[in-house]
């Protein structure tokens, strides 16, 4: 009877790395058996009780999932910031920040602190992935463990120049030759206390992506041409964006190039990417959302509120706000563009002040939602803004709206002759 | 992730000419009751949300209860059927009290009747439904031709590709083409019959389209008027005689298009389709002479003419193209009445 158990045993012992004692195993082991439970639940019931996970996955970064528990992930700390956040009243501070492997660059945030800085390479096990703004997002938590190691994660540092608008969200090892639009230096909180980067708009001859740079350089000037390679791509509030670091080399080009605005983009060509910044879309307005009109938002969070009670503050003066959540379909894609008070004024014609007199009359905030709905209902609008992916489905919010000029005629001028030719 | 994707994405809404809408005859329905229903046009499109500008030309009731409408609603090259009933309170409310013709924007579903006979009928269901402008039908008469021309090329391409099946969705969705369109070619080509014969006159219908939104509104507003007594118009604004159903429009330039093809024999070939009227016009006498006023059975009409040798395809069809040219309606499912 014994030996019976003892492959068992030793396989328990070893998935507990071997620190708890044998007899102790064999006892429960038997005593679970003796209640008819089957073997394996037996096994991954004891494997959970003294503490030891199920069998471990080592995961490239690029193979990770919502969801997945317990793997190890090997990779080199490219950003690292404290925050502290509040869960249930109690303050916490976290580490969030990106790592890279050779596959791709993804988010994480360590629930305690293991003494990472940017550029350790290192082996974390016990690792479970959470979806972060529709990503997924490596955690270290409690039972995870960090070591340091002195190998380098061996990225091939020849590659092929890659257009603006083909890079995604977790792009390494990224290639590329833009103009810097704009920029500006910001102060951020690090882990080593305050530091200054860089941020601002880049472009290549047709597309344009925010840029962020961890080290100060002086090629990086608005108006230069530059060459850059070994940068990486992170997403930001759901808009690709370009990540230059200390691994980055820049060189400024003697050329110029030159962004040229190419007009409205198809909807259908740009839905299938993570994010567009500053892109202008031109189609008809399906639908308008529930949640447009008057709304009324809590003067500490702006959050939207219902009768004057927030869900993090309770009681509060509620103050008003318009705004519009429409479909816009142009025939080839659709979706969500949102315009603040400023721009449904523009398009709709009436202030806050005006739209809350109407609501008044009619004794209803339903009835601005209304009027909106028989002003824009099938109507084509052209709007300028960034594009992103989000809980919310992909989303437009704009930072211009117009209603385009009318050259249909001379469009289908040209269409016949397109199609005579 | 690609679970929230799959509930969230919103469905696109297709631009349709009522010639290919009308001439669906294909329906898919995927998974339970409550997965959409799709019906695939001759263009390979997998429709099931559509948006239409055209000009309501016709609207009635003709529920029991006074709850379910049933509109005409027209663009250059034929009609859409649209019911509302007590699901859709605001659209019915809205046709009910529309003013015919009048310009319409409509957001709505492809829906399907087939009744025991084996015909089928497709009709558009409203989501959205708000008055409209002549710049915004032109507008949708440009996009919903240019649409209708990208799926004419993908539909050549995939037959000069030699491929079918799922081999083909693979080769269309590798050129980056949308999930819906590359499904919906694929049952295209292994459904309709006659594909490049539908597809010639698709084409002459989306030109004909195009050509009537490049001349001018006022240039048409004298043909209108000279072609019909223009005081038949029951309104008080004297602007609407542009809003005249574009029916008369169709046979203006109908008339233009024959005296230029008769200068230039090289195009006649284009239209020659459209110039076959026999059985047609031996239906629309069936019709006439067997409806005393209170419509007659949709399977007498057919009976009666395939007795006069008219095979039941052609019946069928016949009858379709006198309801698109408004000389025929269906009060009720399965009754025909002339107008």
């Amino acid at each position: 009877m014994e030996l019976e158990f003892a492959p068992h045993v030793e396989e328990i012992k070893r998935a507990l790395d071997n620190e708890v004692d044998e007899s102790n195993i064999t006892a429960d082991l038997k005593k679970l058996l003796e209640y008819r439970v089957p073997l394996s639940e037996a096994k991954r019931s004891l494997i959970k009780k003294y503490g030891g996970g199920e069998k471990t996955t080592i995961k490239k970064l690029k193979d990770i999932q919502i969801g997945d528990r317990n793997i190890e992930v090997t990779g080199q700390v490219l950003e690292i910031s404290k925050k502290t956040v509040n869960i249930k009243n109690i303050e916490k501070t976290i580490f969030s920040g990106t790592i890279c492997d050779e596959t791709t660059a993804r988010s994480f945030t360590a629930w305690s602190d293991f003494d990472m800085k940017v550029g350790d390479v290192i082996r974390v096990t016990q690792a479970y992935v959470r979806n972060w703004q529709e990503r997924p997002e490596v955690n270290f938590g409690n039972k995870s463990k960090v070591t340091k190691l002195t190998s380098k994660i061996e990225i091939n540092q020849e590659s092929e120049i890659r257009k603006l608008a083909e890079l995604k969200d977790g792009d390494i090892n990224v290639h590329a030759v833009f103009t810097i639009l704009n920029m500006e230096t910001h102060e951020i909180n690090t882990k080593d206390g305050a530091k200054k980067i860089m941020g601002g708009i880049v472009a290549d001859e047709n597309t344009k992506i925010p840029f962020t740079a961890w080290v100060l350089l002086p090629e990086l000037a608005a108006g230069n041409t530059v060459e850059v390679k070994n940068a990486y791509i992170r997403s930001f509030r759901g808009v690709p964006t370009l990540n230059i670091n200390e691994n980055s080399t820049i060189i400024k080009l003697d050329k110029r190039m030159e962004y040229k605005e190419t007009g409205s983009v198809r909807i259908g060509d740009i839905i299938g990417k993570d994010g567009a910044y500053d892109i202008v879309i031109e189609g008809n307005i399906l639908s308008i959302r529930p949640g447009s009109g008057l709304i009324a938002r809590c003067p500490e969070c702006s959050r939207v509120i219902q009768k004057g009670m927030c869900r993090a503050h309770g009681k509060v003066d509620e103050k008003m706000d318009m705004r519009i959540k429409a479909i816009i379909d142009d025939g080839t894609g659709a979706l969500t563009l949102v315009l603040d008070a400023g721009l449904t004024q523009k398009i709709c014609g009436y202030t806050i002040e005006e739209a809350q007199k109407m609501a008044k009359t009619a004794m209803s905030q339903k009835a601005v939602e209304d009027e909106i709905k028989k002003k824009l209902i099938g109507k084509i609008l052209a709007a300028r803004g960034n594009m992103s992916k989000g809980e919310f489905g992909i989303t437009l919010v704009a930072n211009d709206v117009w209603e385009p000029q009318e050259i249909t005629r001379e469009k289908a001028n040209e269409l016949l002759r397109r199609i005579a030719g | 992730m690609e679970k929230a994707e799959k509930i969230m994405d919103r469905e696109i809404a297709w631009r349709i000419f009522a010639h290919e809408f009308n001439r669906s005859n294909l329906h898919v329905s995927e998974g339970d009751e409550r997965a959409p229903n799709y019906i695939i046009t001759p263009t390979g499109v997998k429709c099931n949300r559509l948006f239409i500008v055209g000009v309501v030309t016709e609207v009635e009731n003709i529920g029991k209860d006074n709850n379910l409408w049933r509109a005409r609603i027209a663009d250059p090259t034929g009609v859409f059927t649209v019911y509302a009933g007590q699901y859709q309170p605001e659209a019915a409310i809205f046709l009910a009290e529309l003013q015919v013709p009048a310009y319409v924007a409509i957001v709505g579903k492809a829906r399907k009747y087939e009744p025991e006979d084996g015909s089928v009928y497709i009709s558009v269901r409203p989501e959205e439904i708000n008055t409209a402008d002549e710049k915004q039908r032109d507008r949708w008469v440009l996009d919903t031709a240019e649409r209708t021309l990208e799926r004419i090329k993908l539909m050549e391409e995939a037959l000069n590709s030699g491929l079918s099946g799922n081999e083909l969705r693979e080769f269309l969705q590798k050129k980056g083409e949308n999930p819906l369109l590359a499904d919906g070619t694929v049952r295209a080509l292994q459904h309709y019959k006659e594909l490049d014969k539908i597809k010639s006159e698709l084409k002459n219908a989306v030109i004909h389209a195009v050509k009537t939104i490049t001349t001018d509104s006022s240039v048409r507003e004298q043909a209108v008027g000279k072609g019909e007594a223009a005081g038949t118009q029951v309104s008080e604004n004297p602007k609407s005689s542009s809003n005249e159903p574009p029916k008369q429009e169709f046979k203006m330039e109908e008339i233009k298009k024959e005296k230029e093809e008769a200068r230039n024999p090289s195009e006649s070939g284009i239209t020659e389709t459209e110039k076959t009227p026999e059985p047609k016009e031996a239906i629309a006498a069936i019709i006439d002479k067997l409806d005393t006023g209170k419509g007659i059975s949709y399977s007498s009409v057919v009976e009666t003419a395939m007795k006069a040798g008219i095979n039941p395809e052609t019946v069928e069809a016949g009858i379709k193209e006198l309801m698109d040219e408004g000389r025929c309606y269906e009060p009720k499912i399965g009754v025909l009445r002339k107008v």
